[in-house]
């Protein structure tokens, strides 16, 4: 048996501080030991995507990521997007496209949205599409979520001062 | 499924990830992004005892532009490389085939943790970085406690997955010695993201309007990445023309022995190496033509 290691997450704002077992990803500590079960595991295998979350800024896969690994970063889940009384401008948009179906896949393309809107919001179609490709979804053949994605982009930048 | 019981441990220095690799004795492994060994982990094709992460060392995550030629630190991320950012801006002006290449590896939420040297450590032949690096004809920095030694990219990818490096022996970064006129890296998935099923790489030297040479390296076509020499010589030997280009895909899709599997038989792979030479070539000229690698 393998000796147990305590790190520190801050999750969607709040630090925790967790014991886990190295070989434990960071999708089954923020599940099983955080109770937060809007990152979803599907593949495990980090191909699909479902698991997706945001660490230190960056979009990354949690299934195919230790949570030792992630020790002291501070991690955003699909739980921080907003709630049902105030849902983020990608949720909302996500309904009115008909981005989602049975919902499994969501959270990660929210996330995933989220990433690149954040970090790149004056992404082109082109590249947008390619990012959201990232992840699978096998229930609404992608168009609602690009017209979901690039409505909230084209709102954000409408939204932004003009550079003087 | 979950990975095996390991031990794990983050360096907390080069030398003292050096110490822990090698009183492992060959039962640890390093993992920096882990984006090829979680996985590995996860489905029990690894059952290393012990992790050792080295992801923050700041000596793995430089890259440094000197007369010896350009040096890409091996804990540099590949969307570090794609956006130029942190210790690959100056790498990115110095070598734009960098910048174009990186965008094809994976997908974007798994190149923000994979990195440059973990890629090239796992010597998978449809690599795009490994690909790079046999094209251009890169050495790779291995160091143990006991000092460091340079290995040439044509013998450090020994095989499928296997490379060069001793069990106490860490790939600390890659030196590309000579940086190319124009380069090109092109690749055929049949969705974006999907490892190559073929990939294709061209470069040239020019002094002036003289080309000096040419390289041409091929991907997922072999247990490791393959230099086309036949085609290299004839195209090094005369000039760019589309006859030349046609004969240089044919040359280089000659004695190659890809394997059949699910994607199609070995002549599927020697088709679209044919095809993506003759692609890959004819954008070199036309890199050529609007005046070099900008």
């Amino acid at each position: 048996m393998t000796d147990k290691h305590l790190i520190r997450l801050t999750v969607n704002g709040t630090e925790h501080d967790i014991t886990v077992e190295p070989r434990t990803s960071l999708a089954d500590v923020l599940r099983d030991d955080l109770g937060l079960t809007g990152t979803h595991v599907t593949c495990e295998q980090g191909i699909c995507g479902a698991c997706t979350v945001i660490a230190d800024g960056q979009a990354i896969r949690s299934c195919i990521t230790l949570a030792v690994q992630v020790d002291d970063a501070k991690v955003e889940t699909a739980e921080s997007l907003g709630s049902p009384a105030n849902l983020s401008d990608l949720q909302q948009a996500f309904i009115e496209e008909h981005a989602l179906q049975c919902g499994f896949c969501t959270p990660g393309f929210l996330m995933l949205a989220t990433w690149l809107l954040r970090d790149h919001p004056t992404v082109d179609d082109d590249a947008m599409r390619a990012v959201m490709s990232s992840n699978i979804c096998r229930c609404t053949g992608y168009r609602g979520i690009l017209r979901a994605v690039r409505r909230v982009r084209d709102a954000q930048l409408a939204e932004r001062p003009y550079p003087s | 499924m979950k990975p095996a019981p390991f031990d794990y441990v983050r360096a907390s220095d080069l030398d003292h990830a050096l110490e822990l690799l090698a009183y492992s004795e060959g039962e640890a492994k390093l993992i920096a992004g882990g984006q090829s060994l979680n996985p590995m982990l996860r489905l029990r094709l690894a059952a290393p005892t012990l992790l050792i992460d080295i992801s923050r060392l700041p000596e793995l995550r430089r890259s440094e532009d000197s007369p010896n030629g350009l040096r890409v630190g091996a804990g540099i991320t590949h969307y570090e490389i794609e956006r130029g950012a942190t210790g690959a801006a100056g790498a990115l002006a110095r070598l734009p085939v960098l910048g174009r290449t990186a965008p094809l590896i994976g997908h974007a939420p798994i190149r923000t943790r994979g990195t440059f040297g973990g890629s090239i450590a796992h010597a998978d032949p449809a690599s795009e970085w490994c690909l790079l690096a046999r094209l251009l004809d890169a050495r790779v920095t291995a160091r143990n406690m006991d000092g460091e030694r340079e290995i040439p990219a044509e013998t450090f990818f020994e095989g499928f997955l296997t490379n060069a490096l001793h069990d106490d022996e860490i790939l600390t970064s890659v030196l590309f010695p000579s940086l190319p006129t124009a380069a090109v890296v092109l690749e055929l998935t049949r969705r974006h993201g999907d490892f190559a099923i073929a990939a294709v790489g061209a470069a040239v030297w020019m002094t002036g309007t003289t080309c000096d040479s040419f390289h041409l390296a091929l991907g997922g076509v072999g247990s490791t990445v393959l230099r086309a020499t036949a085609a290299e010589q004839l195209l090094t030997a005369g000039s760019l023309t589309e006859a030349a280009i046609a004969e240089a895909a044919e040359l280089a899709a000659q004695d190659l022995a890809p394997s059949a599997d699910i994607h199609g038989p070995t002549e599927y792979r020697r088709h679209l190496v044919k095809v993506l030479t003759r692609r890959a070539l004819s954008d070199l000229v036309q890199q050529i033509e609007d005046g070099t690698d900008d």
